[in-house]
């Protein structure tokens, strides 16, 4: 698991987090949101060893995150961006995938299998000798997941990556989560997908102000979402049977 | 008015738009919708004139051709990704000092008013204020030159609650400051209800461009896009035989609802 004990980020004498602490399972699906500048983006860097903490430490199981190597943390911890493009490297949705696991460190033989079964888990198989900088947004949304999930991380960070993606590929987006074995930690503005996390963080200015369980907030319409505000509506009005 | 004739733009041996024609009236809000790859991005850039169409043209009447990147400006999405320089005032002046304009301060502050934004953020850098802030000064940036129409390319991509209605607003402001604005965006909840018109494009074709009344909410559903959550509702009831049309708004939704109950009564 991930402990952050009295964590600290600053930046030219600001800071963008501040004594956040927290424990994150690797198992756990966890939505996190708050407002622009609050510091979602830079909490999902400390987890993905991106960045580290200015102050405070952050225990991944039990050793500082500092003291692993890059491509052991990249078995832990994968993080998938806003715009894909910035993960791409190769010319290929093939080797985009193989690049990863040759990274961690993967036999010939391991890539090839590891290869097939994302392929085929992602629907992959019309794009597999595509060039990753061809395809749509969506798609590239979706190799870009694909080549993270392919590493079998034990967690994945990400960071609004449905800001530019209707409606259908955010959908097919996310049925894939709900077939991932890992947890995440999935980054938003868009609280109508708070439902996809089991545990909701929400940041502001820096500071961790609300940690808790997704379901009964889902009950209690407290989320401010247009959904909600709908239901409540209906509610004032004596409209509950359209709920 | 702006006319899109028959545009065809191909690429790479790839059709992004094929055969688009639609006609945008001055000084209204227009929004463009469609799936992620529709083509929308091109769409606009093929108005302003950085993308020329293979076939086809686009006609803006009333002046010179020429004229037009003084007449139109856009913001491509995350604009305040381009700031360079060093104060917000300089970004906002630029644009009328390049193209040689006169009384440049009073410019900026009346394009800083349309924004909503207050002088006193004119000094700062444009990298220590808020992500809302830095969008909207990205919009000043263009409106100092006064284009007669304002082009936004997903305006609302990443911003939190309060800097999509803060941009709603400045949206709504233009308008009233006599501005044709076009908006492609694939997030609609909040300007659905104050659009004039509304164009589906899918795949590079145009489906429709129509006055928002008229919109066929269920074909850009179908088509993989978003709608408004009053839309979906009205969406739902009417697959249970109750229809309210397509209301835009919640409040509007649940107004004729309830009207709908009371005359079954």
């Amino acid at each position: 698991m991930f402990e952050l004990n009295n964590v600290f980020v600053k930046r030219g004498g600001k800071e963008i987090l501040r004594e956040v602490n927290l424990g994150i399972g690797f198992s756990e699906r966890v939505v996190l949101t708050g407002p622009n500048g609050s510091g979602k983006t830079h909490l999902g860097l400390l987890l993905s060893g991106m960045i580290y903490p200015t102050e405070g430490t952050i225990i991944v199981d039990g050793k500082n995150i500092k003291d692993y190597e890059l491509k052991d943390i990249r078995r832990i911890s994968g993080i998938v961006f806003q715009e894909p493009e910035m993960q791409f490297i190769t010319m290929s949705v093939e080797k985009e995938i193989l690049f990863g696991l040759q990274n961690i460190g993967l036999n010939h033989n391991e890539m090839k299998l590891r290869a097939e079964k994302i392929k085929s888990m992602f629907g992959l198989d019309n794009l597999w000798n595509k060039s990753p900088y061809q395809l749509s947004g969506g798609e590239k949304q979706i190799v870009a997941i694909a080549s993270i999930v392919a590493m079998e991380p034990s967690f994945i960070i990400f960071d609004e990556i449905t800001t530019f993606l209707d409606r259908k590929h955010r959908e097919r987006i996310y049925e894939i989560l709900k077939q991932l074995r890992c947890g995440y930690l999935w980054i938003t503005q868009d609280f109508d997908e708070i439902p996809i996390g089991e545990r909701l963080l929400v940041l502001e200015d820096g500071r961790i102000v609300f940690d808790g369980e997704v379901e009964p907030l889902l009950k209690s319409l407290e989320i401010d979402s247009p959904l909600n505000r709908l239901k409540r509506l209906l509610i004032e009005e004596g409209l509950e049977e359209f709920l | 008015m702006i006319s899109i004739k028959n545009v065809c733009v191909k690429y790479n041996g790839r059709t992004i738009l094929d055969n688009v024609s639609a006609d945008f009236e001055d000084t209204r809000i227009h929004l463009i919708v469609g799936p992620t790859g529709a083509g929308k991005t091109t769409f606009l850039s093929v108005i302003i004139g950085f993308v020329k169409p293979d076939e086809g043209a686009v006609a803006v009447p009333r002046g010179d051709i020429s004229d037009l990147r003084n007449r139109m400006g856009i913001l491509f999405q995350f604009p305040e990704e381009m700031f360079f320089l060093e104060k917000v005032y300089e970004e906002i002046a630029l644009a009328p000092i390049s193209r040689r304009m006169d009384r440049i301060e009073n410019r900026v502050h009346q394009a800083l008013e349309m924004v909503n934004l207050s002088p006193d953020i004119l000094q700062a850098s444009p990298y220590e204020i808020s992500y809302g802030e830095k969008r909207r000064v990205a919009l000043a940036s263009i409106l100092s030159y006064s284009p007669d129409w304002i082009l936004l390319d997903e305006p609302f991509a990443g911003l939190d609650r309060r800097g999509i209605n803060m941009m709603v607003g400045v949206i709504k402001n233009l308008k009233e400051r006599g501005k044709g604005v076009i908006i492609a965006s694939h997030r609609i909840e909040e300007i659905a209800a104050i659009c004039d018109s509304v164009t589906l494009l899918v795949e590079g074709r145009l489906i429709f461009s129509v006055e928002t009344s008229m919109t066929d909410w269920n074909e850009i559903y179908s088509a993989g896009c978003d709608v408004p959550v009053s839309v979906r509702f009205s969406m739902a009831l009417a697959a249970n035989g109750i229809n309210i049309g397509y209301p835009l708004t919640i409040d509007e939704a649940v107004k004729r609802l309830k009207e709908t109950r009371r005359e079954e009564r």
